[in-house]
């Protein structure tokens, strides 16, 4: 077998295996005041930071459940989640230092070996801490920071804290709030004046444990001028009960600088995805969001850009695959808060079964905002009789001479085409999976190329399993 | 015995409605056949049949001696039926190449590694025959193609994935001048490779230049009547009435 054949293998697995575990710290089952607490202190941090914490934990108690949100979320029991689960608080530098079982993991996921030929640093995260950090020398002496959230607010705090919480506040969603109280892990990374990364920076995230929740928090600073691209990648075991992520991810990017947020995620389809993204661009700077999602039982993700400075872009590119068992609610934000302003969304969602894929969006223009542009183009494709497409689009409009277009179709795979892929040789799952890679092919094409030919793959071999 | 595309006592329904009753006819290896009919005959629906994709009711249908009937379509492909589509559908989004090299892929031995280089130089070598630039090679299948380019491209599919027997299900028809002379020098390079076939057509004039080994007239759900050129001829001039 090929080396990389393997890795696609691995990659098709969906993540589906899991490590009996020693943890060093356990927060317990159920979320109390003494959970936060205990996670605050095990992370050493300063009291602002578990006023913070606290803070969080009563709007998360406050807040209600969403009434929108389309799945019952009961199968998630917030009381017998693990809110935090950890063997070491501090990441190591060094691959070989990883503890066994971790290094097995990350070995299966083709981490060390990503690292060494396309990426300019990586972290793992294993649960509720990263279990191995590293960023090419070069890179540090530069001045990039590429480290997790808590050795950010402990170690550069006066780089991370005056964002921190200011893009995505605690109040901001019940489950942003339920981040605050409980975060671990997630990225910090700061990119100094000028400084254009020409390799990615990635984060894998993986949750171990059963009934347990993962909630990193990524900061992302952009500065002046400067350029990243940043991937991140989640898998899972499938358990008999649920898990929950609930991550929240700031972006803030600074004037003409560039940042590009990738991300695949695969979650188990017993994890529910509850995730809060948004980027601040300032004047000409640019945020992509490339997002994936082909995993979890349910995903309620919309990344945003706020669009804050003159002549700012933001851009969407959105795949989404249901399948039978799936909720995918998708979308992104777009908000024009400066004139001269523009953004683009693609989106494109694959339902199969009785897989439901919903593309909820919203752009926005203020009043003050003059000549702002947003083209917006959602494409389904629903595989089956019973498969489930839906489109939320909100457009809010205040400001003059702003263009703004929507435009939505939805399409099926017809037996017709399904009769000439056959006559041509290939069998039906074939034939299915040829059509929906051909249907994604256009956005494929945004991914890294070593992500897009695996996602490519993992496709063909979903339609194959159907 | 050289192999033979054999179909014997064919009987099929379409929508309730008896199409063939009994039909038989044998393409040998490498020949040329050409069959004609009325409008509504059961030309289309029994070269459908031949590739599995209407069941046959009863008969046989059997492909150098082993029975296909009952296989899916996508292995009676594999064993060498190709059927030209007389209006091929569209597949948004993939593209010619990608196709012809999942077909391709779908024929291979397990464990065999599959030749880029060689699939993309016959690939090249096919198009410059079917009068074809290199941007074909990327453009979507059938998808706002003109009626005479999807009937190029399913020739061209022929030529690469060079089945044993090719049903051409009027693949003639709406061709200007240029186009019918693109396909009928398809047709004869098929012919020497070995390649039969079997040409479901209105028209006899552009047959002449392929000396058909011979032509059958389907009527009544049978082949009424079998010969060659000169029926074919007969059936132009006189109008089916009077070839019967």
């Amino acid at each position: 077998m090929s080396e990389n054949s393997s890795m696609e293998e691995e990659f098709a697995t969906s993540g589906n295996f899991s490590y009996a575990m020693d943890y060093a710290h356990d927060a317990g089952r159920g979320l109390r005041e003494e959970t936060v607490r205990y996670i605050s202190k095990v992370k050493g941090e300063p009291r602002w930071l578990l006023n913070f914490r606290l803070r969080a934990l009563k709007i998360f108690e406050a807040a209600p459940i969403p009434p929108w949100i389309p799945v019952d979320l009961t199968p998630l029991q917030f009381d017998q989640i693990r809110y935090y689960l950890a063997k070491d608080q501090e990441p190591k530098r060094r691959w070989e230092d990883v503890p066994d079982e971790i290094k097995a993991t990350f070995d299966r996921l083709g981490v060390p070996e990503n690292e060494r030929k396309f990426l300019a640093g990586v972290e793992a995260q294993f649960d509720s801490e990263m279990a191995y950090a590293n960023l090419r020398q070069s890179l540090t002496e530069r001045g990039v920071i590429f480290v997790n959230s808590t050795e950010g607010l402990l170690q550069h705090e006066s780089v991370f804290r005056p964002h921190f919480g200011k893009v995505v506040p605690a109040a901001d969603n019940k489950f942003s709030a339920l981040n605050g109280a409980v975060f671990s892990g997630g990225s910090f990374i700061y990119i100094p004046k000028g400084t254009k990364l020409d390799q990615p920076l990635q984060a894998y995230f993986r949750i171990n444990a059963e009934q347990f929740g993962q909630f990193e928090r990524t900061l992302i600073i952009v500065d002046e001028d400067a350029e990243v691209t940043y991937l991140e990648g989640c898998t899972a075991p499938r358990f008999e009960s649920s898990a929950l992520h609930a991550a929240v991810v700031e972006l803030v990017v600074m004037p003409r600088a560039k940042v590009q947020y990738i991300t695949v995620q695969n979650w188990s389809s017993n994890v529910y995805n509850l995730v809060t993204k948004r980027g601040i661009a300032r004047e000409s700077a640019e945020i992509r969001w490339i997002d994936c999602n082909i995993g979890s039982r349910l995903t309620m993700k919309y990344p945003c850009v706020v669009l804050a400075g003159t002549h700012a872009r933001g851009e969407m590119v959105s795949i989404s695959v249901a399948h039978h068992g799936q909720y995918q609610d998708t979308g992104a934000k777009m908000i024009h808060r400066a004139s001269h302003t523009s953004s683009h969304v693609m989106a494109k969602s694959i339902s199969i079964q009785a897989g439901v894929a919903a593309y909820r969006g919203i752009t926005r223009a203020a009043k003050s905002a003059k000549n702002c542009k947003n083209y917006t183009r959602c494409d389904a494709l629903m595989i089956h009789p019973e498969s489930v497409s839906k489109t939320h689009p909100t457009l809010d409009v205040q400001g003059a001479l702003s263009q703004v277009q929507h435009e939505a179709t939805v399409s099926r795979v017809s037996d017709e085409q399904i009769r000439y892929l056959r006559q041509r040789g290939l069998g039906e799952s074939q034939a299915m999976g040829l059509l929906v890679n051909g249907f994604l092919n256009e956005l494929l094409r945004e991914f890294p190329m070593e992500y897009g030919v695996e996602l490519k793959r993992l496709i063909e071999m979903e339609m194959e399993q159907r | 015995m050289r192999s033979a595309l054999a179909i014997r006592n064919l009987y099929l329904n379409v929508a309730g409605k008896a199409v063939l009753h009994g039909l038989s006819l044998a393409v040998p290896a490498g020949e040329i056949h050409v069959l004609m009919g009325r409008n509504g005959s059961g030309k289309s629906s029994f070269v459908h049949a031949l590739v599995g994709q209407i069941p046959v009711a009863a008969g046989e249908v059997s492909l150098d001696g082993v029975s296909l009937l009952g296989l899916p379509p996508e292995i009676i492909a594999q064993k060498g039926l190709f059927l030209a589509f007389q209006t091929p559908v569209a597949l948004p989004g993939v593209t010619i190449t990608q196709l012809l090299r999942s077909a391709l892929q779908a024929r291979q031995e397990k464990g065999k590694l599959f030749d880029h280089m060689q699939f993309h130089d016959d690939l090249e070598a096919a198009m410059e025959f079917m009068g074809m630039d290199a941007s074909w090679a990327s453009r979507h299948v059938n998808d706002g193609f003109s009626g005479g380019e999807r009937k190029r491209c399913e020739m061209l599919q022929a030529l690469i994935l060079k089945p044993k027997y090719v049903l051409l299900d009027e693949i003639d028809s709406g061709l200007d001048v240029d186009a019918t002379r693109i396909m009928v020098n398809a047709i004869r390079l098929l012919h020497r490779r070995g390649t039969g076939m079997l040409i479901v057509t209105h028209h006899s004039r552009w047959l002449e230049v392929l000396a058909p080994n011979g032509v059958h007239l389907l009527s009544d759900g049978v082949i009424h009547r079998s010969g060659g050129m000169e029926l074919a001829r007969a059936i132009e001039a006189e109008g089916f009435q009077a070839a019967q």
